[in-house]
Formats: structure tokens, C-alpha cells, sequence
């Protein structure tokens, strides 16, 4: 396991942390799902400090997604453990996840198509408070730091797929979360709309919140994360900086013909 | 955007309901007001219905099964034990609450078809059970005494029973404007929405669909327990039938399913236009007329898929001249 002397990105000194920092925040401990014969995670181990960016990569099929649903809750695990800030966290239920500081955003985007595009990041705000005015004006914030808010009261119909990408970020930071797994981040944009998610991420991170990010784009990846976690066929077969991971044999032998 | 004003209400549904609060002094013609009745009634019933399937979109097609339990609730223990249907009324409600909750303990967690069919199961198991608990004992159908007095839930003039079913419509308009202005409102269009999205935001979804088709269950079952001191008879065949859920459905989504006013929209022009249908045209042959009535539903929802509360407000859009 390669230490990378993360630094956390965080700019606030004497915060109140749960964790302090550089110490592990989730791990993860002989990690297995199987369906039917198929083993879509098998045996993996990880740790991600807390600041840090993590980067998760592999083929299609690997077991990316597949990991991110065991650790959120949506899958149970076969064998292993989810620890989160030393506690176990294996047998939660994805809302149960996600109040303990947990939260995603989906390969997909998940949007609620029946509410406005502010009443969304709303309801992420929910978590922490009932007062609906309050939780309003979070929400403004948020949409703000997108340039969406003057969208706020328009059904989400409308919006491209970069906007509903960042509408579903904006919701997901709405539950202040102390880490943020992303599912496909960069998937389906252009060159301009994955520099802005790039200047995205890296607000969010420069306030303290742990991301894990699961992308396809290799240069993306490696120009964001401070470590990459590789899979494929359901297993780990590296852990290093994105310059150790870009010389790993087995790393360019799965990927061959996928690099972008 | 939150509506502090008009008790949460907009303006135009506050109008409308002070205008059906007015409409029954105008005639004391019997027809009038038992349409009346019926239109706010169904209203009431659709209301119930759309908290749980238009706002939740949890689809049930069981509701009826709520209704049937607080008619015969209601009915049975004031026909047969003088209690009076007040009471009846409150116990009905309570059991149609946890009737919701077996269904729903045992179907919120699988996939959504699971919950409907069990609606559907449910209403139809009733049915059974009662027809064959009734015709053990005293036969099929039960006519309730009618002993004017407001304990007795039974009212000299018809404009009694009309404002009654106002009165419950008026009561769960508020609940549902109040509801969706708060908390669980959110929570329940988010469950509704996308309910894996709604879990990865801390959402107890399975807890809120319990709870809102609880309350639906509870109100169902109220209005059940009236309609039966309405209509002065019970029997197996009319309280479970499937008809009554097919109604709750269909009148919310032709108003405008997952809106407030919806299914009193849906009610308001649905419920004079089937008795119309059914009755008047065709005369002997009445199969006619369900038919056309039939056609008409489905012209209506080809053009206007979101109900008519959808249409109205892409037509005011587009006289407004916004795209």
C-alpha cells in the first residue's frame, strides 16, 4: 500500500474534525459480492484518508459501481468489512449511510423529475434540518456555486446533462457530507463542462470533504486524484500515485486500448 | 415555492373551495345536491388516493378495500349494535390505518408491482371474507336505519350530508396543502421521484410510505363510513368493489395526478359526466353508454397525459407567450 503523504486540502486549521486528519477515514476489508457464479467484487482491501482524493478506476465491468453499492448500502456485502471513521458501517441501510456522512452521487444521474430544481438540492438539506425556509436558502447557496440558481424554480426537464450532473453534486452536498463518492463524473461532458466539474471537485474538496471518484477518462483521473485504486475483474490490482499507476504493468495490459 | 398565505393554499384552490362551500345553498333540488355530494366525496376519496399514489406514486388499486372496511365498520356497528357512527367513523379509520401497514410491512420493500398487486389481493380478500361472514349470519345486505341527529350521523335534509362530505374534503385538502409544504412532503415527492436517490439523501423512504399510506388508508376508511350513512346500505358486492378503486384512480389522474387539486378537478367533471353516461345515454342499451364514457377518458388522456391541472397550465403558459 503506497503512502502518498496526502496533504488535506482543507484550508481551516482547528476545525472540528471527527477524524483528525491524515488518518484513515474509510476502509475497506476483504470486500466481496457475488451474483450467481460471478464474483463482481472480490476480496478488496482499501483505505482513504481523510481530505484525500481517491480515484477509482478500471475497465467496464471491473466491479467500480458495484463497490460504491456495497459501501452506500444498496448491496450487501457477501463477506468483509465497511469501516467508516473506525465503525463498522457493513450492514447499514443506504439512509443510514448517508447520516453518517456518507454521500453519492449515481452513474446515471438520479434526478426527482416531480419537484423543482431547487426543491432537489432542498431536500438534501432536509437531513440536517426541518425548517424548510432554511433549508431553501442552503440550497440557494448551493445552486449559486453552479450558476443553476436562476433555474431554481423550473422543473429539471430542461437541463443538460453537465447541469444535472452538478444538480445532483449540489443535492448529494446538501446533507454536508464529510465524504462524497462520484460515480462517473466526467462521463457524457465536453472539454469546457469537465474543466468547470474538475474546478467543481476541487472546491469541495478545498472545504474539507473526502472524495472518491469512480471515472472511465484516465487523463481526468490522473490529473485530479492524489492516489488511484485500480480494479478489474472484481479484484484491487493497484494502489499508488497516478504516476506509479500509469507505470503498473498490469494496470496498462487492462486498459489496453482504453486509454483517452 | 412555500405559500404562507391562504393556509398554504394558492389563491385559486382557496377560491374554488369557498366556492364549493357556497354551491349547496343555491338549490335544494335533490339531484343537485346528491351530485354535489358525490363530486365532493369522490374529491375526498381521490384526494386520499393521491397522497400515497400521485404524490408517493406508490400505484395502489386496493383502495377500496379501506372504503369497504369503514362502511362496514360504520354500518354494522350502528345497524346492528346502535353505536353511534361517529365512533364508527374513528374506528374505521383506525383500522383502515393498520390495514395500510400489514400491506405495507409486507410489500414497501420490494419492487413497486409487489405493492399493487397486494392492493388488489387485499380488496378482494376482503370481499370475500365479508360476503361469506354476512351470509352466514344475516345476509348479504344490511340497510341502516335512518334516525335523524347529528350523533346519529344521519341528517333530516340532504344539505347535511353535502356539507359533510365538504367538510372532509375541506379537512384533507389542508392536511395534504400542509403536508407537502413540509419535511415529510419533500420526503415523499423524493421517494416518489427516485427512491434510491431519496435513500442516498438519508431518507427513510420505507418509513414515509408507511406513514402516508397509513393516513390514506385512515381517511379512505373515514369517507367509507360515511358513504355508507350516505347511501343508508351495505353489501359485499357495492363496499369492495373494484370500481370504487378504479374511480379514486382515474378521476385523480384525469385532474391532474400528483397535484392538490387534481382530483377535485378529476371529480368535479368526472362524476356528473359518468352518471351521465351511464344512466341517460343508451337508455336500454346501457353498455353504450360506459363505452362512450370509456372512449372519452382515453381522448382525454392522450392529449392531456398530466391530467387536466397539466393542460391548464401549459395553456396559460402559452397564452402567456413563455415557451
Amino acid at each position: 500500500m503506497e503512502r502518498t503523504g496526502s496533504q488535506s486540502k482543507s484550508e481551516h486549521p482547528g476545525q472540528e474534525d471527527i477524524a483528525p486528519r491524515d488518518s484513515v477515514f474509510l476502509e475497506l476489508s476483504g470486500v466481496s459480492k457475488s451474483f450467481g457464479g460471478i464474483h463482481a467484487v472480490k476480496e478488496v482491501s482499501l483505505k482513504i484518508r481523510k481530505g484525500e482524493i481517491v480515484g477509482l478506476i478500471g475497465p467496464n465491468g471491473a466491479g467500480k459501481t458495484t463497490l460504491f453499492n456495497l459501501i452506500t448500502g444498496f448491496l450487501r456485502l457477501d463477506s468483509g468489512r465497511v469501516l467508516f471513521t473506525g465503525k463498522d458501517i457493513s450492514h447499514l441501510y443506504p439512509h443510514e449511510i448517508s447520516r453518517v456522512g456518507i454521500a453519492r452521487t449515481f452513474q446515471f444521474p438520479k434526478i426527482f423529475n416531480n419537484m423543482s430544481i431547487i426543491d432537489n438540492v432542498l431536500a438534501g438539506a432536509l437531513k440536517n434540518s426541518k425548517d424548510v425556509v432554511h433549508c431553501r436558502k442552503t440550497a440557494e447557496t448551493l445552486l449559486e456555486t453552479v450558476k443553476l440558481v436562476r433555474y431554481a424554480n423550473d422543473p429539471p426537464s430542461a437541463l443538460t446533462i453537465a447541469n444535472r450532473k452538478q444538480l445532483e453534486i449540489c443535492r448529494a452536498l446538501a446533507t454536508s457530507p464529510q465524504i462524497l463518492l462520484l460515480d462517473e463524473a466526467i462521463s457524457g461532458l465536453t472539454p469546457k463542462e469537465t474543466s468547470e466539474m474538475t474546478d467543481l471537485i476541487m472546491k469541495i474538496s478545498a472545504q474539507g470533504i473526502t472524495l472518491f471518484i469512480i471515472e472511465h477518462v484516465m487523463k481526468f483521473i490522473m490529473n485530479i486524484s492524489q492516489r488511484v485504486v485500480v480494479l478489474h475483474h472484481g479484484q484491487k490490482i493497484a494502489d499508488g500515485s497516478p504516476q506509479i499507476i500509469s507505470e503498473n504493468d498490469d494496470v496498462v495490459e487492462a486498459y489496453l486500448g482504453k486509454k483517452k | 415555492m412555500a405559500k404562507r398565505n391562504y393556509f398554504s393554499l394558492g389563491l385559486p384552490l382557496f377560491a374554488l373551495l369557498t366556492l364549493m362551500g357556497i354551491l349547496p345553498i343555491l338549490s335544494s333540488h335533490h339531484f343537485y345536491l346528491h351530485m354535489l355530494t358525490l363530486v365532493y366525496i369522490f374529491a375526498f376519496f381521490s384526494q386520499a388516493w393521491n397522497l400515497i399514489s400521485g404524490f408517493g406514486k406508490q400505484f395502489s388499486l386496493g383502495h377500496v378495500a379501506f372504503f369497504g372496511l369503514g362502511a362496514y365498520v360504520t354500518g354494522i356497528l350502528y345497524a346492528d349494535y346502535g353505536i353511534s357512527p361517529w365512533v364508527g367513523l374513528l374506528l374505521g379509520g383506525v383500522l383502515g390505518a393498520l390495514l395500510s401497514l400489514v400491506i405495507g410491512i409486507a410489500t414497501f420493500r420490494l419492487r413497486a408491482f409487489f405493492f399493487t398487486l397486494s392492493t388488489i389481493a387485499c380488496a378482494e380478500a376482503l370481499r370475500v371474507l365479508i360476503t361469506y361472514w354476512r351470509l352466514a349470519s344475516t345476509g348479504l345486505g344490511t340497510t341502516i336505519p335512518s334516525k335523524p341527529g347529528l350523533w346519529n350521523l344521519s341528517f333530516e335534509t340532504e344539505i347535511g350530508y353535502t356539507y359533510f362530505a365538504y367538510f372532509l374534503l375541506v379537512i384533507i385538502v389542508f392536511v395534504t396543502a400542509r403536508m407537502i409544504h413540509t419535511r415529510i412532503g419533500f420526503y415523499l415527492l423524493a421517494t416518489g421521484g427516485d427512491e434510491e436517490a431519496a435513500m442516498s439523501l438519508g431518507i427513510n423512504t420505507f418509513r414515509i410510505k408507511l406513514l402516508v399510506f397509513g393516513i390514506s388508508g385512515f381517511f379512505t376508511a373515514v369517507g367509507g363510513g360515511f358513504y355508507c350513512m350516505y347511501t343508508r346500505y351495505v353489501e359485499p358486492s357495492i363496499a369492495f368493489n373494484i370500481d370504487f378503486s378504479v374511480q379514486f384512480a382515474v378521476f385523480t389522474i384525469v385532474g391532474g395526478i400528483g397535484t392538490i387539486a387534481g382530483p377535485i378537478i378529476g371529480s368535479a367533471l368526472l362524476v356528473p359526466l359518468s352518471t351521465f353516461f351511464r344512466s341517460w345515454i343508451g337508455g336500454l342499451f346501457t353498455p353504450i353508454g360506459y363505452f362512450t364514457y370509456g372512449i372519452l377518458l382515453i381522448v382525454i388522456i392522450m392529449f392531456m397525459p398530466g391530467g387536466l391541472m397539466k393542460g391548464i397550465a401549459s395553456l396559460s403558459k402559452s397564452l402567456r407567450g413563455r415557451a
